[in-house]
């Protein structure tokens, strides 16, 4: 099974501090086995559908040998070898993917505003054209009450992550954000943690299954 | 912020950090607990430093003490102890 891999700068496994051998010379990575045999505790990796969940510095193109089991939003099996590396993943687009995250998030929120009659707020938060006049604008808001103060205490936050660089923490909030805007619909957040997954496969070229468009904002 | 009900919070991951260097952690635990490090900074430097300590630690043993540590840290035991209101 062809899946994909985040792994920490210099093809490390971030949780395990494992050193990949990496493709070289046109020739994939060597594979690599589970040190006890046993699928779960083997070799991770993740669908197309799941990127938005695991993002790390680099990203990789990998191939799983049978039979590959179903983990927690990811894949896993006993062998796994990396294909090559997916190099249009990197800090630029990450930022950029955290920022469209949190205009994704923004205009949910505006939407979300609107049914409950909160137009003055939605409006203060749809008429912010750049980042930093939106980040201003729902700090203000936050000090607010109700869902107003809610939606913008995220929008605030994924911001603020976004402005120190923290990128994958950044896109969490946005996509928690969709929780609260849909009225507490738990099944928002993977609904849009796939839209996010979607967003960035486009970018990097690759052909994600059918699933609904991230967003339809001018922006990055 | 709420957290997805699915994930860990950063007070269960830290409740749960021994038995992931042991690799006791249930493999949906284990998903949890990693997925959680991939959006949580605060928690991988966590992680790292209790990374760094374990292996630093471990290299200690009773013969590499400097003279008069031991007496030292028997000392602050019991002084910690005594404030606690227990056994001297």
């Amino acid at each position: 099974m062809i899946a994909y891999k985040f792994l920490s700068a210099g093809a490390t496994g971030p949780f395990t501090g494992f050193r990949w051998p990496v493709p070289a010379l046109g020739r994939p990575g060597a594979w690599v086995e589970a040190a006890d045999g046993r699928p779960d505790h083997g070799i991770h990796a993740c669908r197309l559908e799941e990127l938005a969940f695991w993002q790390d510095n680099e990203l990789w193109r990998a191939e799983l040998a049978d039979p590959v089991a179903e983990g927690h939003r990811q894949v896993v099996s006993a062998r796994g070898r990396l294909l090559e590396r997916v190099s249009a993943w990197n800090e630029d687009l990450a930022r950029r993917f955290g920022e469209a995250c949190t205009w994704r998030a923004r205009d949910r929120s505006v939407a979300a505003l609107l049914v409950p009659g909160f137009s003055e707020e939605s409006a203060l938060l749809a008429g912010s054209r750049s980042l930093s006049e939106l980040h201003a604008t729902a700090k203000e808001l936050s000090s607010r009450t109700g869902l107003p103060a809610a939606l913008a205490a995220y929008l605030a936050e994924a911001i603020d992550f976004l402005l120190t660089g923290d990128s994958p923490c950044s896109t969490y909030i946005s996509a928690r954000a969709a929780v609260v805007a849909s009225g507490g619909k738990e099944s928002e957040f993977a609904a849009e943690r796939q839209g996010q997954a979607r967003w960035l496969a486009e970018r990097l070229g690759l052909d994600f299954p059918g699933a609904h468009e991230l967003g339809g904002h001018a922006r990055p | 912020m709420i957290v997805n009900p699915d994930d860990l919070s950063c007070k269960e991951l830290v409740e749960l950090v021994t038995d992931f260097f042991e690799d006791r952690l249930a493999p949906s635990v284990r998903a949890r607990f990693e997925m959680h490090l991939s959006y949580c900074a605060s928690c991988r430097v966590y992680l790292a430093q209790m990374r760094e300590t374990a292996r630093l630690a471990g290299r200690l043993s009773e013969e590499t003490l400097p003279p008069g540590s031991k007496e030292d840290l028997v000392r602050a035991f019991r002084g910690w102890k005594r404030q606690r209101g227990g056994e001297p």
